[in-house]
């Protein structure tokens, strides 16, 4: 009895004295900070947190193993997507035409899919709420783009963007998975996109957003191997994954995850940006950066910068591009706490250097944009392992860009 | 349990309403919705700064705490697969945020959180209780951090252990060992603090 007196006691203790007030202007401080803050890309954010994470294996063999099972396991559900998925009128299940309600407004959207695995796709919401079609007196929003099917995944991308006639924006990147179950697609956003009917009636009434289940992840599977296309600002890069192997992708970026998307243990990943600014001080960032406008300009500034230490660059060439390639690192026991937003960042846009990791940037000038491909290592011991590093050098060797 | 019981609730003292409203913020904000984002922080402040005070028993450096998190959770939000886990996972940002500060020691020398006022005047009863929460304020100060967290995350956010113990990234078993020894440091602090032994022993035990 004693300890739940003791317990009762301490509770109502801590309930008496607990101040809930926010300090004067604390509320307003933190949103001033994330209104200059970025987020971070899906991928990386997850790599960075990820609740219940699993324990790092315990050697390359293990490892490898477990990816072996893995790609076994993917060979077989392939094949059986592949045995009784498609009906006989259908290149895919995914061709045809899908219906979802708006959940912003409980406007119509359809979502039509041509045949073959990179089918061209054609996007409309009926009435469009959003500033996008602000000025246009017809409110009906059309985007057309061109998707990419990875097993029972379609990922659609809208280059030229969409609008309703008078102004175009950028769109995202579409990831729908279909659930074969229900004869449905779900959308990374949680809406559940319905078939319609082959008399051309639409089902009704069309539930909105779906709690459970959500897609795991909105990477593409690329276990495979095979090839990997994203946008980097203007120009496009295609990289070639091998096959065995377990690479994953983000749809809407260029990154790519060596041990797929839900492994943040093995952070082995390679991501591009276009470089416009490079800061002078990698640990803080709150100065103004420096302008560059070419890979010389910045790879200049990348050597100069402080808190990295001055990282050698030597030439190299990224698909017949010019520029250098420069390594960077940083101890396991360096204090990033007093860093800007608690991290090393030698490129902003690139990922953070945390301790331990190394970097491996490429920066090429390609027709007038700064392009930086980086391998980013989780550690020295995946950095030495020689089967990995000639993996990932191919991966860069392969990349094909276009401006 | 559901995202409202972060959101201005103090262990279930208030409404659990608008869970689907704070999974809808969640989503939004994880899109990049800043102004969703700002709701969000709007609604949990007070009771994250609330913990991030128990914690480190700091008034700055809670503050500094709770700002770390937010940060954080803003722009790792795109991770979060599942909105309803958001609670679970700001409760986490804040824990590692107080530690980080406590580690770094940042003026968390001052230890000055008043209770209740000690120069109200004594009514019948009244005195006795200020004596025990004054040794009960003095255990939990001498106590460290991370074993204060857990009496926080049990006692005050009435978390079942092994919530407690996933939001401080330990194994439960460490987290029972932890809160054990809080406990036990607590009653030795009382009993070694008051003079008067047995009134507190009649009140706690």
């Amino acid at each position: 009895m004693m300890s739940d007196r003791f317990s009762a006691g301490l509770r109502q203790h801590l309930l008496d004295s607990a101040n809930e007030r926010p300090a004067d202007g604390q509320l307003a401080a933190i949103l001033d900070r994330v209104a200059v803050t970025a987020q971070r890309p899906r991928l990386v954010a997850r790599l960075a947190w990820f609740p219940g994470r699993i324990g790092p294996f315990p050697s390359t063999a293990v490892r490898l193993a477990l990816i072996a099972a893995a790609l076994l396991a993917a060979t077989l559900a392939t094949s059986l997507l592949g045995g009784g998925g498609a009906g006989p009128s259908r290149s895919t299940v995914f061709e045809g035409t899908w219906i979802a309600t708006d959940p912003g407004d409980g406007s119509r959207q359809t979502l039509d899919v041509n045949a073959g695995m990179t089918p061209a796709v054609h996007y409309e919401d009926a009435f469009s709420t959003g500033g996008a079609c602000v000025a246009d007196e017809v409110k009906v929003f059309t985007a057309d783009g061109r998707g990419q099917i990875f097993e029972n995944r379609l990922a659609v991308t809208y280059p030229a963007g969409g609008g309703c006639g008078l102004t175009t924006v950028p769109m995202e990147t579409g990831v729908l998975d279909y659930d074969a179950a229900t004869d449905t697609l779900l959308a990374s956003d949680g809406v559940r996109w319905f078939r319609a009917r082959e008399d051309g009636a639409r089902p009704t009434p069309l539930p909105t957003i779906v709690a459970s289940p959500r897609p795991e992840s909105a990477c593409l599977d690329l276990h495979g191997g095979g090839s990997y296309e994203a946008s980097v600002g203007s120009l496009t890069l295609t990289a070639t994954l091998p096959a065995s192997t377990s690479w994953e992708g983000l749809p809407d970026s260029f990154l790519l995850s060596r041990f797929g998307c839900p492994d943040p243990e093995s952070p082995v990943w390679v991501e591009a940006q276009v470089v416009t600014q490079v800061g002078p001080d990698a640990c803080d960032r709150s100065g103004p950066a420096l302008e560059v406008a070419t890979a010389a300009e910045a790879i200049s500034a990348l050597a100069a910068q402080a808190s990295i230490g001055g990282p050698d660059s030597v030439d190299a060439t990224l698909d017949g591009y010019a520029g250098s390639q420069l390594e960077m690192s940083q101890s396991a026991d360096f204090d990033a706490s007093t860093c800007t937003d608690g991290v090393l960042a030698p490129l902003n846009d690139i990922s953070s250097l945390d301790p331990g990791n190394i970097l491996v940037v490429h920066v090429v000038d390609v027709e007038g944009t700064v392009l930086a491909v980086a391998i980013h290592w989780g550690s020295a011991a995946e950095r030495d392992d020689q089967q990995l590093v000639a993996e990932l050098d191919a991966v860069v060797a392969s990349l094909r860009i276009e401006p | 349990m559901r995202v409202a019981h972060i959101i201005g609730n103090a262990a279930g003292r208030r409404g659990e309403g608008g869970g689907e409203q704070v999974r809808d913020l969640v989503v939004r904000a994880r899109g990049g919705d800043r102004d969703a984002f700002s709701e969000l922080v709007a609604r949990s402040i007070g009771r994250l700064t609330a913990v991030g005070r128990m914690i480190l028993r700091d008034e700055y450096a809670a503050q500094d705490a709770v700002q770390d998190a937010f940060i954080e959770a803003w722009r790792s939000l795109p991770g979060l697969r599942d909105p309803d886990r958001f609670e679970a996972w700001m409760r986490r940002l804040l824990v590692r945020a107080c530690f980080r500060t406590a580690r770094h020691g940042k003026r968390t020398a001052s230890v000055e959180i008043r209770l209740t006022p000690a120069d109200e005047p004594a009514v019948a009863g009244a005195e006795r209780h200020l004596a025990i929460h004054d040794q009960l304020e003095r255990g939990l100060a001498r106590i460290p951090a991370q074993q204060r967290a857990v009496v926080v995350l049990v006692y005050y956010l009435d978390l079942p252990l092994a919530d407690a113990a996933l939001a401080m990234d330990i194994p439960l078993g460490t987290a029972k060992s932890r809160l054990n020894r809080a406990t036990n440091a607590l009653r030795a602090a009382i009993e070694a603090d008051d003079r008067e032994p047995s009134r507190v022993g009649e009140q706690l035990a």
